[in-house]
């Protein structure tokens, strides 16, 4: 347990105010594509490890609804053009996005995707699937910068990574549906929670 | 469902609303050059007294355009794309006011913020391609370039360097009072609402 | 053996058997209502009722989306009923899906009658956002966010058919019979009805998520014109998602025909090898077709072009073959009892057959270059949607009003022959005015061509008197329909 925090916090401090964090934020492609997304795997690694059983959480937690709603809405505010822009223009903001995705996305995720219901965590990844093909849509059509801090050939080059993400991503699943069998993981998936109750 | 969750859920609920409502302006600004132009909409923005200098080596502050309404942008001389649409534009609606006799009451102001090549000399041919007239439009400079980032952080414009030795920059006609206050931001391709501010801001009472 | 035919589910919870009745009520209401529209524009072409180009701009719009919404429903029931005697599927999910779509019916209305939204029902960008005064952005919203509602509906009822499915038959490949297709696997093959669910739910699935990516950005157009979409990508997009959702409501009704035919000849229809193999082979074609409707627009890549006019001619094939061949094998001489529901359920697979024709001529591309802005293409889309489609829903529910014993008069049986008569009389004068290079959504017609119109009004009667029987007998037996659990 201690030594999973330790690596949490120093995973935190490279991905935030280290030369890599800055590294990561020159770019608009590698701030969206790869340091965001680490922040939350971060939250998500350390909530998947350290906090899945903790019994206050599950009280607080019932059904994973509070804690879906709370990743879906901070990690949606995260896609806003502008929120980017304030993390960057030096303000406390910066601060705000390296505690909030891994605590108020990562996290939440972690303790929760199990506990949802199974048709909500279908519709969630089809959500999210379609918003990337709208974002990266959009971002590809957009006549103007939508962040001040970064270029319009940038913006364009996200879009299309959006684009290839959600198209690779949608391939993946839709394989799955028809390579795994879902029989038994619903019984693996019962013993599994058995086990825990257990221990 | 407990109590519990269902107080939590409800928190993650308000705050969720909250952070929305604030980081959008309540669902009205989804990126930060929105943001800005309805922030100076609501609340007209003071700006601080830096000293200029023009392309006829002028001092100029903000506070001497008192009594006229302010057409201003951000340029760089040596801008090959939106700064050139932004001078037209500016043309165009110089040509519309002057039409209504309104020349008198208006300035048009290019601000530099590339202080190591833009010179006087280069600020005088860059409004020497739209006007002959250097009072009426001023191509203006900081005198000491440490106020720069006070300038641009004032008006919230972010100018980052491109790989083709240029800057990328906001492109927007910025509009102050007779006071001098920041009151409007508006794209450069929207003439008749710059028209329709610029006219009511020439109609309103100095205080 | 009794002379009546036996309506039998054995796990139809009282919950799930109220929310399928209140479908299939809300659909006998809605499709008189939707006839009603469409006789009426009949009419008004005819030069009979003279409501003006506005209203029949709405009434076209409400016409097109609320029978495409409406067989949408119906046959989703239909799916719903037998699937739920294989697999475990969940009643508050059938509930949710009819709120979703009440509500987006209120908006789609309110849109088209209140905000005077008439961009037709495949709100072609930017259409919707041309109002000029006609309508304005918040009605085209509306329209937008009704349809997007709608579609989260449909979402979530076949994410619960998949997960039902896969929770018995493993994955998506087992339930459509591939083991048994391509590995000689000996275990007995899915029945039909979870073969063809599992189609329609991959293809609808695709479908609404591609509509809810168009819905979504033709919402932020609405509001920010200078984010300005190819208008080419966005009706891709539309074409995908609603001929896959048009062509599933067919795949879905059938099922009907799979498990009531064999009833009435105490044949059983077994899932055959073909069977299984054309099931798949429709899978891939509903959602690499939709092409053919973009036939005319040169600036589409040509392979896509040539695809559409390929499986054009062959999507029909598959299953309509095996099903229509199914169905003679399984009546010829087997002594079929007559009544309504067999009769409606053999006219469907003749009406889904012939539509067939009409529909690999529009689909060639010289062909579709002449006439698909004519009334050939309403012709088309009729035959299968009036003579096969339809049928099988109103078969579906004669089927459950004449449940374990219950009867219907002579009158049904002439409502049958009136229907048949308009519906045949109803779609030859479309393709008769196509031949004739009438154009189609025209508000008004030229006096020459009023004398079709003026035939085609008399037989949309008497498509209207039919099924305003049907419709009125399934809601006056409502209450007398009787589901045995054994």
């Amino acid at each position: 347990m201690s030594r999973s925090i330790l690596f949490f916090v120093l995973f935190l401090y490279l991905l935030s105010y280290s030369i890599i964090g800055q590294w990561f934020e020159v770019s608009m492609v590698r701030h969206v594509l790869i340091q965001i997304p680490c922040l939350v795997l971060a939250g998500y690694l350390f909530g998947r490890k350290s906090l899945i059983n903790n019994r206050f959480l599950i009280l607080i937690n019932d059904k994973g609804l509070a804690g879906i709603l709370m990743c879906i809405f901070i990690g949606g505010y995260w896609m806003l053009p502008r929120a980017l822009d304030a993390a960057l223009a030096g303000s406390n903001m910066a601060l705000v996005k390296y505690i909030s995705l891994p605590f108020f996305v990562g996290i939440p995720l972690a303790i929760s995707w199990q506990r949802i219901h199974p048709i909500a965590r279908a519709v969630i990844k089809i959500e999210f699937l379609t918003m990337l093909f709208r974002l990266g849509w959009l971002y590809l059509v957009s006549p103007n910068r939508l962040c001040n801090f970064y270029q319009l050939n940038e913006q364009i080059i996200l879009g299309k990574c959006f684009l290839i993400i959600a198209t690779s991503l949608s391939l993946y699943w839709i394989l799955q549906l028809f390579a795994e069998d879902y029989r038994e993981q619903e019984t693996l998936k019962k013993n599994n929670l058995y086990d825990q109750a257990s221990s | 469902m407990n109590r519990y969750s269902l107080i939590s859920t409800t928190l993650v609920l308000i705050i969720s609303a909250a952070v929305w409502w604030q980081g959008t302006s309540g669902f009205k600004a989804f990126t930060s050059e929105a943001a800005r132009r309805i922030d100076v909409l609501e609340y007209p923005r003071k700006l601080s007294g830096l000293d200029f200098e023009n392309q006829t080596f002028e001092n100029i502050n903000f506070s001497d355009y008192k009594g006229k309404v302010v057409l201003l942008d951000f340029i760089y001389t040596s801008c090959p794309d939106i700064c050139y649409a932004l001078g037209f534009s500016f043309k165009s609606i110089k040509a519309e006011l002057e039409e209504a006799g309104l020349q008198e009451q208006i300035q048009i102001v290019n601000i530099t913020f590339n202080l190591e090549q833009d010179t006087p000399e280069r600020l005088s041919a860059y409004v020497q391609r739209y006007t002959s007239d250097h009072d009426m439009w001023h191509g203006l400079r900081l005198k000491d370039p440490g106020q720069l980032k006070q300038l641009l952080s004032d008006f919230g414009v972010v100018v980052i360097p491109n790989e083709h030795g240029g800057f990328d920059h906001n492109a927007a006609i910025h509009i102050l009072d007779k006071e001098g206050r920041l009151v409007g931001i508006h794209d450069y391709q929207s003439q008749q609402q710059i028209v329709a501010q610029i006219r009511e801001q020439i109609s309103a009472t100095v205080l | 053996m009794s002379s009546s035919i036996s309506v039998i589910h054995p796990n139809l919870s009282a919950g799930a058997r109220k929310t399928l009745l209140t479908y299939l009520a809300i659909s006998a209401v809605v499709f008189l209502l939707m006839m009603v529209f469409g006789a009426s524009m009949r009419y008004e072409q005819s030069e009979w009722l003279g409501m003006g180009p506005q209203y029949f701009y709405q009434i076209m719009t409400a016409h097109g989306i609320g029978m495409i919404g409406i067989v949408g429903l119906a046959a989703s029931a239909v799916m719903w009923f037998f699937l739920s005697r294989h697999v475990q599927l969940s009643t508050p999910i059938l509930v949710a899906n009819l709120v979703f779509f009440l509500i987006g019916v209120v908006l789609i209305l309110g849109a088209i009658f209140i905000g005077g939204f008439a961009a037709a029902w495949t709100f072609l960008y930017p259409l919707p956002a041309m109002g000029k005064g006609v309508w304005g952005n918040h009605a085209a919203a509306s329209y937008l966010v009704g349809l997007l509602l709608i579609g989260v509906g449909f979402l979530l009822l076949y994410l619960d058919t998949a997960r039902g499915i896969m929770k018995k038959y493993g994955n998506l490949g087992k339930a459509l019979g591939w083991p048994q297709l391509f590995f000689n696997s000996q275990d007995e093959a899915p029945p039909s009805a979870v073969i063809a669910s599992t189609m329609v739910l991959i293809v609808n699935i695709a479908g609404i998520a591609a509509g809810a990516v168009v819905l979504v950005l033709s919402l932020v157009n609405l509001y920010m014109p200078s984010y300005e979409l190819d208008p080419l990508l966005v009706k891709n997009l539309i074409y995908f998602f609603g001929h896959v959702f048009i062509n599933a409501a067919i795949y879905q009704a059938v099922i009907a025909v799979y498990e009531i035919l064999p009833l009435y000849t105490n044949r059983p229809w077994k899932p055959t090898k073909v069977f299984i193999l054309s099931w798949t082979l429709s899978t891939l074609m509903v959602m690499s077709v939709y092409p053919h409707h973009l036939l005319m627009d040169f600036a589409m890549p040509k392979w896509a072009l040539i695809m559409g006019q390929i499986i054009s001619y062959m999507s029909g094939f598959p299953v309509l073959v095996v099903t229509a061949i199914g169905a003679l094998t399984l009546i010829y001489r087997s002594g079929i009892k007559w009544d309504v529901t067999s009769r409606l359920l053999i006219l469907s697979m003749l009406g889904w057959a012939c539509g067939v024709i009409p529909a690999i001529v529009d689909g060639t591309i010289s062909v579709n270059n002449v006439m698909h802005n004519t009334l050939w293409v309403p012709g088309h889309f009729h035959i299968y949607l009036l003579l096969g489609l339809l049928p099988m829903l109103f078969g579906f529910m004669y089927y459950l009003v004449q449940s374990n014993g219950n009867k219907v008069g002579a009158v049904d049986d002439v409502a049958f022959w009136f229907y048949l008569v308009g519906g045949m009389g109803f779609v030859t004068m479309f393709l008769l005015s196509g031949k004739e290079s009438i154009p189609r959504r025209w508000a008004a017609h030229l006096s020459e061509w009023v004398p079709y119109d003026r035939i085609a009004s008399v037989f949309a009667t008497l498509v209207v008197i039919g099924a305003l029987v049907f419709a009125y007998r399934f809601l006056t037996r409502l209450s007398r329909i009787n589901i045995a659990t054994s």
